[in-house]
């Protein structure tokens, strides 16, 4: 582990504790309808589209009101996207001619985004035409995060609430959430991007002609292998940067192309590596802030601020280390960091980031619900690939999603404040409001929910050979990490993909399909009832034994919470992946 | 085929989506 490693990482989780309070200010500002110096512009967009659209900006919802308008958003927005896919190749700016996208690739593919997941089964540089990228997919950038800003915001209502049946408007907090938070920073974003040389463009791709011609090998239909001279190359380009800025921002993280941010017109210096990385923080961290800020208790907001530094700092700390070290395979090699080489385990990653830069981007992308990704997380170490799995499987609440981490770690606060209340024999209370069975009860809905569908998905797909097997490029303990981490992936709508896994099948697109939706919408739906009960209740005067949920005592709870909660229930998954193939790598086996 | 299998695939997961908000609610004996 390199000086400069660690220094770059200090810099990056400084600067985001920087920007937690001004950003999480302004998003309370925005949510909570005071005047912001955005507002003569944007108020009278805001009144024009209410106007447009019929929306009553004064009408509050009940939480099932707030969640079937969401839902039935979703399914609207969800079927465009499939019409956009399937009619690609009838529709303007699909200038490489790319037919229609297969009917269960373009489900699959409309649910992904719907859900913030991005998990992509395609290449998007063949699959997708301009307008799908743009209308279909960049569109849903903006709408899922600013669905999830809403219902982080929601949420917050309903610890703020005192004896109100509503949590707000869902088109106000959508609406305001694109106009004021999502839409002014991802444009000087992009800009900032085009300036460090990300495409933007609506250029048909290129064919370069190759300086040194290159021999190609593949293997027919028939078993004949036939080598071809390849002497030119195309170069995909496009509307690249605006769809760049709100994929890091809104924690979508489904790349233009690929390769993801490890694609030069992507992510092609240094500095854009490290906006990338500030940009998927910025908003989960700020919310914290106004998190605090809205339920007037700002000490509150910091204390939760504090779990997830912890644990994002356990998870750079053990995956930097890891790739760090040398490989025990690899005899009489000098593997030590020098100037000539990075050291440590570089397969799979771009030179131009070592592994610094790689480990930090794999622990931020799965830390919030972002997936994307600048190096393979399959070609890491064993338990340097077990971080960003189990940042997925903790259920990305280290900071995590646009609003999704927010509102997962308040379910894990409900359940740490349970607890406590066990520990001393008081009802629990939760900022002067009694947590009762109902408020239990749909916490372990949530809870549960989720280690179901990815261990039962994987399951089926690990015992039916035809259905996940075959899809595998390496088995043993790797192809079962290879198996959970897609399915955990897809139900934690983070999106980036462990690869070594052809996910492009039937089985897979349909059933990382449902993972994706049920990962998703069932369950919001606990936490927004959570919300609305939360909601009604009266505060209660705080007495000398409330447990306090400002301290450090609280922080270390919560964050003991979250990890027995993750370690008991994959922990048994893990040890037959990762931990397993780590105990084989040092005896020798690889996979 | 295909278009129809995905399209039956969503007109079942939304409505049970909006039945399960309604369940949740049942649950605590509020209207639904």
């Amino acid at each position: 582990m390199s000086l400069n490693g660690w220094l770059q990482i200090a810099l990056f989780i400084a600067l985001i504790l920087l920007m937690a309070k001004p950003m999480g200010l302004y998003m309370t500002r925005v949510f909570t309808g005071r005047r912001t110096w955005l507002d003569p512009v944007l108020v009278p967009c805001e009144r024009l589209l209410y106007r447009i659209t019929g929306i009553d900006p004064e009408h509050e919802m009940r939480w099932t009101e707030y969640a079937a308008v969401m839902l039935v958003f979703s399914a609207a927005t969800l079927v465009l996207t499939y019409a956009v896919e399937r009619l690609q190749n009838h529709l303007p700016l699909n200038l490489q001619h790319l037919p229609a996208v297969a009917p269960d690739l373009a489900l699959n593919t409309a649910i992904s985004f719907t859900t913030n997941t991005n998990w992509q089964a395609y290449t998007p540089e063949t699959t997708m035409s301009y307008l799908t990228q743009m209308l279909g997919l960049a569109t849903h950038n903006f709408w899922s995060a600013a669905v999830g800003l809403a219902l982080a915001i929601a949420f917050i209502r309903g610890i703020a609430g005192r004896e109100k049946k509503t949590l707000g408007n869902f088109w106000v907090d959508l609406t305001r959430g694109t106009l004021w938070v999502l839409l002014p920073i991802s444009t000087i974003f992009a800009l900032v991007l085009v300036s460090q040389g990300v495409v933007q463009n609506l250029h048909r791709y290129d064919t370069a002609t190759l300086v040194e011609p290159q021999q190609q090998t593949t293997t027919g239909a028939d078993g004949k292998t036939v080598t071809t001279t390849v002497t030119t190359q195309t170069i995909a380009q496009g509307p690249v940067a605006s769809q760049e800025a709100i994929k890091m921002l809104g924690t979508n993280g489904g790349g233009f192309f690929n390769a993801n941010s490890a694609h030069p017109f992507e992510n092609p210096t240094p500095l854009t590596n490290f906006l990338q990385l500030l940009s998927i923080f910025l908003i989960p961290a700020g919310l914290t802030v106004t998190l605090g800020q809205m339920v007037g208790s700002p000490k509150h907001g910091w204390a939760v601020l504090a779990a997830m530094t912890v644990l994002w700092f356990a998870g750079v700390l053990t995956c930097f280390w890891a790739e760090a070290q040398p490989n025990p395979l690899l005899h009489n090699v000098d593997q030590h960091v020098s100037l000539t080489q990075s050291g440590g385990n570089m397969e799979g990653k771009e030179v131009r980031f070592g592994i610094a830069n790689s480990a930090l981007f794999a622990t931020v992308t799965t830390d919030a619900s972002c997936g994307a990704v600048n190096a393979m997380h399959d070609s890491f170490t064993p338990i340097g690939g077990m971080v960003p799995m189990v940042n997925i499987l903790l259920g990305e609440i280290v900071f995590g999603g646009v609003g999704a981490g927010l509102y997962g770690m308040l379910v894990f606060v409900v359940i740490s404040v349970f607890i406590a209340g066990l520990m001393v024999g008081r009802t629990p209370e939760y900022l002067g409001k009694k947590i009762e069975a109902y408020d239990v009860q749909m916490s372990m809905l949530y809870l549960l929910i989720f280690p179901l569908i990815i261990l039962g998905f994987a399951a089926v797909a690990v015992l039916m050979p035809n259905l996940g097997l075959s899809s595998l490029a390496n088995h043993g303990p790797h192809g079962l990490s290879e198996i959970l981490y897609a399915y955990a992936s897809a139900t934690g709508n983070n999106g980036s993909a462990f690869a070594g896994l052809n996910a492009n099948t039937h089985w897979f697109n349909y059933s990382l399909g449902v993972a994706m939706f049920i990962g998703r919408f069932l369950m919001i739906v606990p936490m927004l009832a959570i919300a609305g009960n939360l909601a009604g209740k009266k505060i209660v005067p705080e007495t000398a034994g409330t447990f306090p949920v400002t301290t450090p005592m609280f922080t270390l709870l919560l964050t003991g919470v979250i990890l027995i909660v993750g370690a008991l229930t994959f922990f048994p998954a893990l040890s037959l992946g990762p931990v397993l193939e780590h105990l084989l790598l040092h005896a020798g086996h690889t996979f | 085929m295909a278009d129809i299998l995905s399209l039956v695939l969503l007109c079942i997961l939304f409505p049970v989506s909006l039945l399960y908000v309604s369940g949740c609610d049942r649950l605590k004996g509020g209207r639904a």
